[in-house]
Parts: structure tokens; sequence; C-alpha cells
């Protein structure tokens, strides 16, 4: 297990190599800074269950708002960074104890914080985030608590984009997050704006 | 686009092996006894010893420990962390039948087993209980699972001696074993503490965090994070939630309910033979309300008749200063984990917790123990089969924390 790192490192390396010696865009077009925001409603899977609350669906609704600024040079790839704010659960039980009936209200948050790599051929965009997330917990029990915790995950983004002005782009996008340690797996339907903040 | 796909493999490899500490081996919870009569414990008593491993040596070493352990046979590998437990009954021709189970503790490797001692072997003495004082020399016959293949092979073992009756103290970390060690409970929980005594212990050590409300609790880490707990909202700080919110909205990763420091001490007392609890404390706050439960535990051992030691770990020069400060500081017994030429500025100190990686110290430890306060000494955390040899036939420790206390059964009694 522990020879698997480093396999995927030579991995990268190898293939990192092979797409700079790409140049489908080499020479003809400039350099870009791009800016994404990107909005949209997410389902979350807690892959293991939930066990508690009792009786709580291990899929949730929640939505979120993702921003990308990415650096795209005359390549196909585009590097930059991801962060946002998605809601992951947010809701009310009850939990019937010899401490109380009282209801609970509680929600869970994330935070992704990641670089991020794409890959744009004509409108189409297909990426992965490496990083983590902040989660954060709101729990109303009696008294309030707030509390996070960063923890490794991965986002994979695919789009079609379509031109709307010469800086500004419109696409939908498909956004999967992957919370590995939680074992939260979520889909977010989205819509992404691009905008070209600098072109040079 | 390949890179694209490199890096979604790659994450998709990387994170998968944080997933890894979370699967359980498939051992039973409980051991089933074969139909017959039960056991009395004066005749399992007799079984415990030091065998010789006659057939199955490949897998469990040339010699096996076995103790008698709250009416269940269990056998304890030196060579390996290999653990047997298994129930049993007097049969109606006076042979001792045993069934139960093997487990690899550093892999998830586990079987079936099935031990017979026959009424000529042992079986007759066994199911005389204290109606007979005998001597016997023992031999197990039985099967287990083959773990690196199909079908069953057999296991002999004879037993070649008593065990040694001196005093060693065989500490188990968080409460016995890790949740990495999958035992199929969890680390710091009264479930691991009763599951202690099988896999050898005389002794735990256990780790303490203090809640938003100053509740001092079973815990290791300074986070809830799904290592430990199973729920949606506990995460993150161990001090940002009450217990009344933790209790409510989270279980320790086996399905337990997180127990306090009063709550444990209390079960130690009412529900083990454990001889000796190591309270190491993980954060300097609330170390006045973990010394009052010490306290009260130490008193409502001693109404009770228990014999029992509860010592207050001081890993750190800022739990020392809070100790210091504590109102019940004189009236407990600590251990000092730090430099030992401390050890006589702390009035109550009782033991010294040197790390296992400074060496075994012998000049220090001796000096130590025959010094005008007789102090105990306890290296942490001792794992590796080679270094546990070396400790205990290096320098004369009065116990070993370890998080393979099987191991260290095997090894200490088979000496």
């Amino acid at each position: 297990m522990r020879a698997i790192p480093s396999a995927v490192l030579i991995l990268l390396c190898t293939c990192a190599s092979r797409a700079n010696a790409q140049d489908a865009r080499s020479g003809t077009v400039p350099y870009h800074v791009e800016a994404h925001i990107e909005l949209g409603p997410m389902a979350s899977d807690f892959l293991r269950g939930r066990p508690l609350p009792q009786g709580a669906s291990r899929t949730t609704m929640g939505y979120d708002a993702i921003v990308r600024l990415m650096w795209h040079p005359d390549h196909l790839l585009a590097v930059g960074l991801l962060s946002g704010y998605q809601l992951l659960v947010a809701e009310n039980y009850v939990v019937p104890d010899s401490l109380s009936s009282g209801s609970v209200h509680a929600s869970l948050h994330a935070m992704p914080v990641m670089f991020d790599v794409s890959m744009q051929v004509r409108s189409l965009e297909v990426g992965v985030g490496l990083g983590g997330y902040i989660l954060t917990t709101m729990l109303d029990d009696l008294t309030t608590a707030r509390a996070s915790r960063f923890e490794l995950g991965t986002i994979f983004h695919a789009a079609y984009h379509w031109r709307l002005q010469d800086h500004l782009s419109l696409g939908a996008e498909a956004l999967v997050s992957y919370m590995a340690y939680r074992g939260i797996l979520a889909i977010a339907p989205q819509l992404d704006i691009e905008y070209d903040l600098l072109t040079y | 686009m390949r890179l694209i796909l490199a890096l979604a493999l790659g994450s998709v490899l990387l994170n998968s092996g944080c997933m890894t500490e979370l699967l359980s081996a498939d051992m039973p919870l409980r051991v089933a006894r074969p139909a017959g009569d039960p056991i009395d414990s004066a005749g399992g008593a007799k079984l415990a010893g030091v065998y010789s491993v006659v057939q199955g040596e490949d897998i469990f070493g040339s010699k096996l420990v076995a103790l008698w352990v709250r009416g269940e046979l269990c056998l304890y590998s030196g060579s390996e962390v290999i653990f047997v437990e298994t129930a049993g009954s007097m049969a109606a021709d006076t042979s001792a039948r045993f069934n139960g189970y093997y487990r690899f503790v550093r892999s998830a490797m586990t079987g079936s087993i099935s031990l017979t001692i026959l009424p000529d072997e042992g079986g007759r003495s066994v199911g005389a209980g204290l109606r007979n004082r005998d001597s016997a020399t023992f031999t197990i016959r039985g099967t287990f699972d083959n773990p690196n293949g199909d079908g069953s092979r057999d296991i002999v073992l004879v037993r070649t001696r008593a065990l040694d009756t001196a005093k060693f103290y065989i500490m188990g970390n968080c409460a016995g074993g890790r949740n990495s060690e999958r035992l199929g409970r969890s680390e710091n929980s009264l479930e691991m503490t009763r599951f202690s005594e099988y896999l050898g212990c005389n002794a735990v050590e256990v780790d303490l965090h203090v809640t938003q409300d100053d509740t001092v609790i079973l815990m290791h880490d300074d986070q809830f994070s799904p290592r430990t707990v199973e729920t949606t909202y506990i995460l993150g700080d161990v001090s940002s939630f009450t217990l009344r919110q933790i209790r409510r909205n989270s279980r320790l990763i086996h399905g337990e309910v997180l127990p306090t420091l009063s709550e444990f001490l209390t079960f130690v007392i009412d529900s083990t033979n454990l001889q000796l609890v190591w309270l190491d404390p993980k954060v300097s706050r609330g170390v006045d309300k973990a010394l009052e439960a010490q306290k009260n535990a130490i008193d409502y051992a001693r109404r009770k008749g228990r014999s029992l030691r509860i010592i207050f770990g001081l890993p750190s020069p800022e739990i020392l200063d809070a100790f210091r400060r504590a109102p019940l500081a004189d009236s407990v017994e600590a251990l000092y984990e730090l430099l030992p030429e401390n050890l006589a500025s702390i009035k109550s100190c009782r033991a010294w917790g040197p790390r296992w990686t400074r060496g075994t110290q012998g000049a220090t430890v001796a000096g130590l123990q025959n010094g005008p306060h007789h102090y105990w000494v306890f290296p942490w955390t001792i794992d590796s089969p080679d270094y546990m040899t070396q400790f205990l036939n290096d320098a004369h420790y009065d116990g070993i924390l370890s998080n393979y206390p099987s191991m260290l059964t095997g090894l200490y009694y088979a000496r």
C-alpha cells in the first residue's frame, strides 16, 4: 500500500511532462487569467450511511457555490485555485434519550481549498481539484456548537461552455465532490460563468 | 487529457488509503461454548502456563502462553501478534473441549480453532477443579483453519511449566488496543476495557480530554474524526462540544457510548480484575476534575476492598503545572514522563514513564526502583517483539505499555 503514492507520483510526473509538450494552442492564442463562478444544487451520498441521527437518510440535498481562478497559457492545460462553499446537509431532528427529547438543528458545510488542473478542448473543459475541505458543523442541541476540521478530498468537474461575449461565456457543468475520509460523495449540476479577467 | 486522468486516478488511490483503518477483522465478539457442563474457574485456572507447540509451530511459534480469563482459555504467542480466545465445556467422557478463534492482530487474518484435552491428558484434572489439586501434565490437541490455504490443520500443545507469578504490569494502550488493531471494540471504550483482560492485560492506559462543559472523557485525539466516532455532526475540536451534544449525536466507531472518566473508573472497579490504570491527560484543562474522579474512584475501590492502583500521567510541563495547582495533587498517585531528575520534586509521584526510544536505561531504572521512593518504571509504547524482548531482559521494569498486549503476554511469560 505504501508503494501506491510513489507510483502515483511517478505516473503524474510522466503525464505532466507529456502534457507540457502539447502545442494545440501554442503560438496562436494569448495567455488568459480566467475566473469561474459556479452555482447549483447538490445531492450528497454518505457512502457508509448515517448511523446518527437515527433513521437519517444517507442521501441529502444542499447546494454549492464554487469559485475557480485559472491561469490558462497557450496550452490546453490550465492551472489554478478552487474554493467556495458547499452545504452538505441541514436538518432538524429529535433525539429521544434519557437526557431529554429536545429537538436538534444541525448542519454540515464544506469549503474546498484545492489546486485545480483543467483541460480545455474547444468548448469542453474537464478538470480535477486536489486538496481538501474545511468541514464545518453547526449543532444546536440545547447550546450551540460550531467546529471545523480539515480533511483531504477531491473534486472532478466537466463543463461545456457557450461564448456570450469576447470575455464572457456560460457553461453547464457537472461537479463531483469526494470527501474520502468521511465517505461523502456529492454530485452537483451547475451553471458555470466564465470571465476572462486578463488577456496578455 | 492524460494529465487529468492521471490526477483523477491518483486522487482516488490516495484518498482510498484513508479508509483502510475503518475496516474490521472478521472476528466474533463472543465465543460460543461447546455443549457440555461449564468448566469451573478452579479447573480452568490449572490450564494457565507455558506450552510447547508440538504441531503448528510454523504458525504459532515454538511456545504459547495460556491464561484462564473470566471463564475462557486464551492463548498468546510471542513470535507474532497471535491471540486465541476459546470458551470451553466438559464433555461426558471428562474431556475438556474448547471452541473459539485465532486472530493475527497485525493483519485482519482470523480463523476458527477447536481444542480438546482428553481425559488422560489433563481433561479429568480440569473437570475435577478444586477436588483435585494435582499438577497434571496437560496436552491440548485440536484443529484450526489453515491461514495459508483451504482446510484445517492440526495443533498440539504440551504444557511445560507454570507461569511466573512475579508482579508485572502488562498494560494495553487506549484501554487495551487502538482502533487500528481492528479488535471489534473502540479504543478508550468500556467494551475495550473489558476485552483488555482477554488480551492478557492486567493494566490499561486511557487518554483523557475535556468537553466544553468541563467533563473529563476518554478520547485520544484532539479532534473528533471518522477515526474515532461515527456521526454526521460531531467533528473538530473535542472542546467545542458538550457531553450532551457528543452523546446524543455520535457513537464510538463500533457503536459504543463515549465514556466519561468517572464511568470508566467505576466500570474498572465493578466489572474487571484490572490492577492498575494509567490516566494519560492530553490537555492541561480539567486536570482538577480528573483528579477528583481519580480520588473518588480510589475511595470507592477501597470501600469495596478492591485492589486497584490509579496513576495520573504527567506527560508535559503544562500538565505538570496544572497538576501542581490542583487541590488534590497530593492525594493521588502520579506518573511522570519527563526527566527522572525531577521525580523527587513531585510529592505524590509514584512512577516514571520513559519513552522507549531512550533505550533500556538499566542503571537509571534500578536506581529509581531501589532508591528511597521505590518508584515503579513503565516504558511506553513498545510494539516490536525485538524491543519487547530487549526491555524484558535488559532491565527489570515493573510493566510495559504496548499496543499489542497479547504479544507482550506471550513474550513475558514464555521467557
